[in-house]
């Protein structure tokens, strides 16, 4: 479970992350995986950046008024028969889920993928109650077995390759069964996970699922998924539980539309996901199958608090997960070296508004501002600039390094005087030209041996920018 | 829990002032527009599923080919609804209408919309029509009329809601999938492997 203690161990995480071979196998896939699917669907879409902004106007609108659409969705939620619980931090929302769960008797319990209940930690807290959770997304169920949290928004077990997935089902299968499983291909290995989930869908007494958004207009909840999971989680329990922050809420169907046309191009390249799933209320008096009751449990965990700052534009997120398979340093060090629930650039993002910043100072910083992320988010949230903001509250709050306080000192103070700026500038870039010698590179340079530790210093060409300009003109 | 909903609602009151309501966006003037079917079958069959277009009565027939072809026993679970369809033109053909359970390795299903856009179906739930055909079985067989192609997601959606809202309203786009091993696709993760559509005419 994640407690937001390992955050603070970024950098040696990281460290640790680039020295492990398996991970290092698993996350060189994601060139061709991930991004080249995304890129390919972005380019058999012509309309996609006039989706982008449909999508980014759809949430805009919906965070200008969320309270109304909050209580509309409540109202009609419960028209439907459905019922909403008001949870206002992690610890409120596990209560309210096994108070659901202990008062029916529940034992087992099936689960579709969902952040929120890794963001509050429902799972540890629920086995304490001695109620068996059963991970049904066939990422969530290898993590499950390997005793880990999810390292990836999308793709839970992105940093296990085969030959690990291997050993878990043979660990964890072979002791039931005579015959051991044939395990020489992915496909072997799916077949495998079906034939063990297909009994527990059946036993649990309740399901529980995320929601990719909620529908005020419908009182609905809605996901997206591929595998067929989420669907059997939520139609073959008695009891069906959603778990949603309240950011998650549109007004229309049609708002939720636009959503969908880039959600899955940006996630997994596909023009659309398998299934999109749209849950109203409990089963109807002529059905024959589905819950007898629905539940949302509405959390909010500090996002009503960040409506109206520099950061609330994170609250668009869709969770695709394109922000994380783009970014040079998630495809270095993977997602549990951030240490929570969200990793890579929305993790960086996201993680200080929920765990303050000195919990999650490293976070912000763990990006060189390349822009990728900003470049491939399909609701165009300005994640370099939230790093920015997020940076600038470390430093009010002098939680970074002496060191970096006097660098930033000295810099912003040279900033204020362009002449003497120009003059230091200058003479540094002419005595680093003189000095470099015909191999045009430094080795080891004084005051940035952190850079020449693993790679050479180009010297410079002995003028700056701005002197080469005027002399031009 | 109302205290939680109360402070919840009261920050956000606090932020965002007490506002009034935007007029929404119109999902509800988005009319049933007709929609491509070439199209249609096409997006479906890049989505992994497979098509065929036959005469409304030749459903039974198609099913029982379909099967075979795919050197499946001669036995199927028929959604409720589409009992009507003529089922002893097929007498090889086993069928039992009602809800999917374990053992069945296929299932005749209906579709009550198509949409072009995306090339999916359109699950609505019902007393005929229950969800857990469409997810349980190995092998998913749909049927959908040409008609009930429309264009996009709004007219999907607006014709889906257009009475009250259902318990379960269900695109499916091609067969159950999973990346989540080496970010390898393979098909059949827990809904069905595979989806064949049969697309029907009057």
């Amino acid at each position: 479970m994640f407690d937001g203690r390992e955050i603070a161990q970024f950098p040696e995480a990281s460290v640790r992350a680039l020295g492990d071979e398996n991970l290092q196998a698993a996350l060189r896939l994601l060139g061709e995986g991930f991004q080249a699917r995304r890129t390919d669907a972005v380019e058999r879409f012509s309309e996609f950046e006039d989706a982008r902004d449909a999508a980014v106007d759809a949430k805009t609108r919906t965070l200008r008024q969320l309270h109304l659409h909050l209580e509309n969705f409540e109202a009609r939620c419960q028209e439907q028969g459905g019922v909403v619980h008001w949870a206002e931090t992690p610890a409120d929302a596990r209560q309210i889920v096994l108070e659901l769960l202990t008062s029916r008797g529940v034992r087992v319990l099936s689960k579709g993928k969902t952040m929120v209940a890794e963001e509050i930690g429902l799972n540890g807290f629920l086995e304490e109650h001695d109620i068996e959770v059963v991970e049904t997304d066939l990422g969530e169920y290898i993590i499950q077995l390997a005793e880990e949290v999810p390292s990836h928004i999308i793709a839970p077990a992105i940093h296990k390759t085969m030959p690990q997935v291997v050993e878990l089902f043979r660990q964890h299968h072979d002791q039931h069964k005579a015959e051991p499983f044939p395990r020489h291909t992915p496909a072997d290995l799916v077949a495998e996970a079906r034939a063990v989930l297909r009994r527990r869908f059946l036993e649990a007494d309740a399901g529980l699922t995320g929601a990719n958004f909620l529908v005020a207009e419908t009182g609905s909840s809605v996901i997206v998924t591929n595998e067929g999971n989420g669907d059997l989680t939520q139609t073959l329990p008695r009891l069906h539980i959603v778990l949603a922050t309240i950011e998650k809420v549109v007004p229309t169907l049609a708002d939720g539309a636009a959503i969908l046309r880039v959600l899955a191009r940006s996630a997994t390249g596909q023009d659309m996901s398998a299934y999109t799933t749209i849950s109203t209320g409990p089963r109807r008096s002529t059905d024959v199958d589905g819950p007898s009751e629905y539940h949302v449990v509405l959390l909010d965990n500090g996002r009503s608090s960040l409506l109206g700052t520099p950061a609330e534009e994170v609250l668009r997120c869709i969770r695709c997960g394109a922000c994380m398979n783009h970014c040079p340093v998630y495809g270095a060090v993977g997602g549990h070296a951030y240490g929570w629930v969200y990793p890579g650039p929305i993790g960086a993002a996201l993680t200080p508004a929920l765990l303050g910043v000195e919990a999650a100072r490293h976070l912000p910083n763990a990006s060189s501002l390349c822009g990728r992320c900003e470049e491939v988010c399909p609701m165009r949230i300005p994640l370099p600039k939230i790093f920015r903001y997020w940076r600038a509250k470390e430093h009010e709050a002098r939680l970074n390094t002496v060191r970096a306080r006097l660098a930033l000192a000295l810099w912003g103070w040279l900033a204020a005087h362009p002449r003497l700026y120009r003059l230091g500038t200058g003479a540094a870039m002419w005595i680093l030209s003189q000095l470099a010698g015909r191999s045009r590179r430094y080795r080891n340079l004084v005051l940035a041996n952190g850079w020449t530790r693993s790679r050479d210093f180009p010297a410079p060409a002995g003028r700056t920018f701005l002197n080469s300009w005027n002399r031009r003109s | 829990m109302s205290a939680a909903r109360e402070r919840i609602l009261g920050r956000l009151r606090d932020r965002l002032g007490e506002g009034s309501e935007e007029s929404p966006h119109p999902s509800a003037a988005a009319s049933a527009r007709a929609g491509d079917v070439g199209v249609f079958c096409r997006r479906l069959e890049a989505a992994g599923a497979t098509v065929e277009r036959i005469p409304e009565d030749a459903v039974p027939q198609a099913v029982a080919q379909y099967l075979t072809q795919r050197n499946l026993a001669a036995r199927v679970k028929v959604s409720p609804a589409l009992e009507k369809l003529g089922w002893d033109a097929e007498p090889l053909l086993e069928t039992a209408f009602g809800i999917a359970d374990l053992d069945d390795a296929a299932a005749v299903v209906p579709a009550v919309l198509g949409v072009a856009e995306t090339g999916s179906l359109v699950h609505v739930s019902a007393g005929d029509n229950p969800t857990t055909n469409h997810f349980l079985p190995d092998h998913a067989i749909a049927v959908v009329a040409e008609d009930a192609v429309c264009a996009d997601l709004e007219a999907a959606f607006s014709a889906a809601s257009d009475t009250a809202m259902p318990r379960t309203v269900c695109l499916i786009t091609g067969p159950s999938r999973t990346g989540d091993i080496e970010q390898r696709i393979e098909l059949g993760a827990h809904g069905p492997r595979s989806l064949h559509v049969l697309v029907t005419r009057k």
